[in-house]
């Protein structure tokens, strides 16, 4: 009898990513959320809950982490440029983490279609997007898929070595991820 | 190695990160592309080359991957 994976089975691993609501350029690997998004800037006297990425109002290539909830304070604080340092905000704290987004877009459902894969299998693409705004220059080698509500990182690719200058934006094509039948 | 001066206010080549104003050492063509691109200056000499915001489309890889 031939090996054989039900198409349900591979579209629910589809559907995971599928469920991103980021894309992000990176100019080096994210191996977390944390790495790949480019969040909110800090502002005064807002709740934050656990988890919550924020960045400095002046970019300084690192996002922080709310490690312990609360509402920040009424200035911003003197940000730690070292990760895993802590900083306290008010009633947060905030956690140093590196950060690799030089470009940041929101993904919708629609952007995703899931079929019979090009080669076996089933496959998710993933929409071409338009105008991404370019909010740190670097050259971009990777790509990333992420979701806000779980804070997970979804999905990572390359890209040939690119420039990318501030201020302008960016297209990217469409892409594929396909989920080849058992062998 | 050539010297060259940051003139982005924040830059970013892999996992480093460069500010305006920070004077650094690199790889001679890689000085040159961020001169190109105007990210940069030459300290000694002033070069520096025109600013252009945007980027060229980029094409993510598409990934394949097995059921093992």
């Amino acid at each position: 009898m031939p090996k054989a994976t039900h198409d349900s089975v591979m579209d629910a691993a589809l559907n995971k990513l599928a469920e991103a609501d980021q894309i992000a350029i990176c100019s080096a690997q994210p191996l977390t959320y944390y790495e790949g998004i480019d969040p909110p800037a800090w502002s005064a006297n807002a709740a934050a809950a656990l988890g919550d990425p924020i960045r400095p109002t002046v970019r300084n290539g690192y996002v922080y982490e709310c490690t312990t909830a609360g509402t920040t304070g009424s200035s911003e604080p003197a940000w730690p440029t070292t990760p895993g340092q802590t900083v306290t905000d008010g009633s947060v704290v905030w956690t140093c983490r590196n950060n690799y987004s030089l470009a940041q877009g929101s993904l919708v459902s629609g952007d995703f279609t899931i079929a019979d894969g090009d080669n076996s299998g089933r496959k998710v693409t993933v929409a071409a997007k338009t105008g991404l705004p370019i909010h740190t220059s670097g050259t971009a080698n990777y790509v990333a898929t992420m979701d806000d509500a779980t804070r997970q990182l979804r999905d990572v690719t390359t890209t040939a070595a690119q420039a990318l200058t501030a201020g302008g934006t960016v297209d990217t094509s469409a892409w594929k991820h396909e989920i080849a039948d058992p062998t | 190695m050539r010297r060259i001066e940051i003139t982005e206010e924040l830059l970013r080549d892999g996992t480093q990160v460069y500010r305006q104003g920070d004077i650094v050492s690199v790889d001679p063509a890689k000085a040159q592309q961020w001169l190109d691109l105007g990210w940069a200056r030459d300290p000694e000499t002033g070069e520096t080359g025109e600013r252009k915001p945007g980027a060229a489309p980029i094409t993510p890889d598409s990934l394949q991957q097995a059921v093992e």
